[in-house]
């Protein structure tokens, strides 16, 4: 077929298979995903208790990423946090996405007071500093997992909200919306198939740029002392528990570093292969 | 009073369009706001083709999409097959979407780029219909506009402008329209693609009946499709009447410059016209009066009367007698006076071979 495909039906294995970007995306990603579910059955050391192992050795066949401040196999933890991290983080972006278009495009499309009065809310909470923000309702919930996640949510959800209110408001008067009321097509079906398909490749962008943050955050939390509590292991965690020795040993901080950035360099590229597949405009490539 | 014979509402015109204003703008912001429409009243026929001329800024697309129905009047009514469209509820504004379909004017604005020509075509049908059902009816309403089958799993990014506006009308025809509203169809289209358009609406108009209404500057659309012609000027209906009068014996003196402003092939002719020189957007609108009193060139030629400048002329409908047609409406204190002192200037112009009146009979 020389016809090329759009919109999300386009998603196909053969489709992912020819774009490079979102070939090695959905390599990256599931090598990360891999990873960090083996982590949850098995770790070579025991990823929490002080075994009596010895500190700060640096890395090795033994112990690939070294160990830290109290003799703890760090690939162990590393492998081991990888879910507190991913599952915080995803969750975290996915129902801020979710709410966050379902703000934006009802504030978008209704327009007129409603538009007023949700922009302003928007308005009100990007003023709050996210981490205050998120510490205020964590702070409200008590430290857990959840209320981290909770609290990630509804931080990241105005970004999103005011992102594709934008958007939907550059989209909403164009002459194809406007065929389409004329055609009599309901205002739900003008939202699903005239208006989100723009929104689409924007949102995928602030989704891979909100989870690298949701990954940070998390341990930003965790680091004062709101959220995931040590011991348990999570790669924000692991990072800032290096930053102290990031001089001497700087291998504390490096392996889940990289883990970050192949998991948001991998979503990343996912997020624009798939932006390419979805548009029918580059589908010629 | 409902028609009750047939022939009865064959006769009864399927727009009625009285006394229509249209402010945009802010009420009390009275430097922003701007008076599309002033005061028209007009009638579109059962399955004639009218046209709504005029220069940019004239009013005549606000009014297309008032009959439309997608703005709003500030005063006065559009009253559909008698019924007011801005007072229809749900369901019969459902009714009067499937009656009347516009077209839009640029083509590669009213096709969503994210999909396929089968998605725009179908959005139109409501109800769940079967798969083999909906293809047959997808690729009845492509061949209606001349285009093939295979065409339907494309996008809009791959065809040319004439193919797109070709699927713009297609998507209009699925719900059966018996109007359509057409706001500068073929002007986004180079010129041998205007005719296969233009073509199309007049196979249209024969094969389906419809009533279309043409909003166009472009005279030769006019002259090509219409049977009617409405000119509009700074938001007022300055003539109305059938095609050939307007444009060949204009009783207005705007319409007679706009038609002398039509380009005719001799460019060192139209140069030398005096009233196309000066440009629309400079003239304000003249609070009471004629509203085409500062540019009008009868107003020189009859020694400028104070009425034009102090009663802003009724809209009348011209005497049989005078128009070789009924229905002819002009808006002009001396309408009867143009045709005579247009014939003087023209002669004086073969005389003097200096500057040259308008309308006549240079369009054709």
């Amino acid at each position: 077929m020389d016809v090329p495909q759009g919109g999300v039906r386009a998603i196909t294995i053969r489709a992912i298979v020819n774009n490079k970007r979102a070939l090695l995306g959905t390599i990256l990603v599931a090598a990360v995903l891999l990873f960090t579910l083996v982590g949850v059955f098995w770790t070579p050391y025991n990823p929490i208790s002080f075994g009596g192992g010895k500190s700060f050795l640096s890395p090795s066949w033994l112990h690939p990423a070294g160990t830290d401040i109290y003799g703890r196999d760090i690939f162990s933890r590393i492998m081991a946090g990888g879910q507190t991290s991913l599952s915080i983080a995803g969750v975290a972006v996915a129902v801020a996405a979710t709410m966050g278009s379902i703000i934006g495009v009802v504030s978008g499309f209704i327009g007129g007071i409603v538009d007023v009065i949700v922009s302003r809310v928007v308005d009100l909470m990007l003023a709050i500093p996210a981490l205050v923000f998120a510490l205020g309702i964590v702070a409200l919930l008590g430290p857990s997992a959840q209320s981290v996640t909770v609290a990630l949510s509804v931080v990241y959800m105005w970004q999103f909200a005011r992102v594709i209110r934008s958007i939907v408001i550059s989209v909403r008067n164009k002459t194809y919306v406007e065929a389409s009321r004329g055609l009599g097509v309901s205002p739900i079906a003008i939202i699903v198939k005239d208006i989100f398909p723009s929104v689409v490749p924007i949102l995928v962008v602030q989704i891979t740029t909100a989870l690298a943050w949701g990954i940070l955050d998390e341990a930003n939390l965790g680091f004062l002392g709101l959220g995931v509590q040590p011991p348990s292991p999570s790669w924000g965690s692991l990072l800032i528990e290096g930053r102290e020795y990031l001089f001497d040993t700087p291998w504390l901080s490096l392996g889940a570093g990289t883990m970050v950035l192949i998991t948001v360099l991998g979503v990343n590229l996912l997020g624009d292969g798939l932006r390419d597949i979805i548009d029918p405009r580059s589908a010629e490539k | 009073m409902e028609p009750s014979a047939p022939e009865e509402i064959a006769r009864e015109p399927l727009f009625v369009v009285r006394n229509l204003d249209k402010v945009y703008g802010r009420p009390g912001r009275n430097s922003t706001r701007v008076r599309a429409l002033d005061n028209v009243s007009i009638e579109v026929r059962r399955g004639e083709a009218l046209g709504l001329v005029g220069e940019s800024g004239s009013g005549k697309t606000t009014l297309g999409r008032l009959l439309v129905g997608f703005e709003s009047p500030t005063a006065g009514s559009v009253l559909f097959q008698g019924r007011d469209i801005a007072q229809m509820r749900r369901a019969e504004l459902g009714h009067f979407r499937n009656m009347v379909q516009m077209v839009f004017q640029n083509p590669f604005a009213s096709l969503n780029p994210f999909r396929t020509v089968r998605d725009v075509l179908s959005s139109g049908y409501r109800r769940r219909i079967r798969r083999a059902e909906l293809r047959t009816q997808l690729v009845e309403a492509l061949e209606r506009v001349g285009l093939h089958e295979s065409m339907l799993d494309r996008y809009p990014f791959q065809f040319s402008g004439g193919q797109r506006q070709r699927i713009v009308i297609a998507r209009a025809l699925t719900v059966q329209p018996s109007v359509l509203i057409a706001d500068e169809p073929v002007s986004a289209l180079d010129v041998s693609v205007q005719a296969q358009v233009l073509n199309l609406f007049k196979a249209l108009q024969r094969d389906l009946g419809l009533t279309i209404v043409m909003v166009t500057h472009d005279l030769r659309v006019v002259n090509f499709l219409c049977d009617r012609v409405a000119v509009l000027y700074l938001g007022r209906l300055v003539e109305v009447g059938e095609r050939d009068e307007v444009i060949n014996s204009s009783w207005h003196p705007y319409t007679r410059m706009l038609m002398s402003a039509a380009p005719n092939g001799d460019p060192e002719v139209r140069s030398t016209r005096p009233w196309v020189s000066s440009e629309l957007g400079a003239a304000a609108p003249p609070e009471e009066g004629c509203i085409f009193a500062p540019r009008c060139w009868l107003r020189e030629q009859l020694g400028n009367p104070e009425r034009c400048l102090s009663a802003r002329p009724e809209s009348r409908e011209l005497p049989v007698e005078i128009t070789a047609s009924p229905g002819h409406v002009v808006e002009c204190h001396f309408a009867e006076e143009v045709p005579h002192y247009a014939r003087l200037a023209e002669e004086q112009l073969a005389a003097s071979d200096g500057p040259a009146l308008p309308g006549m009979g240079s369009l054709r």
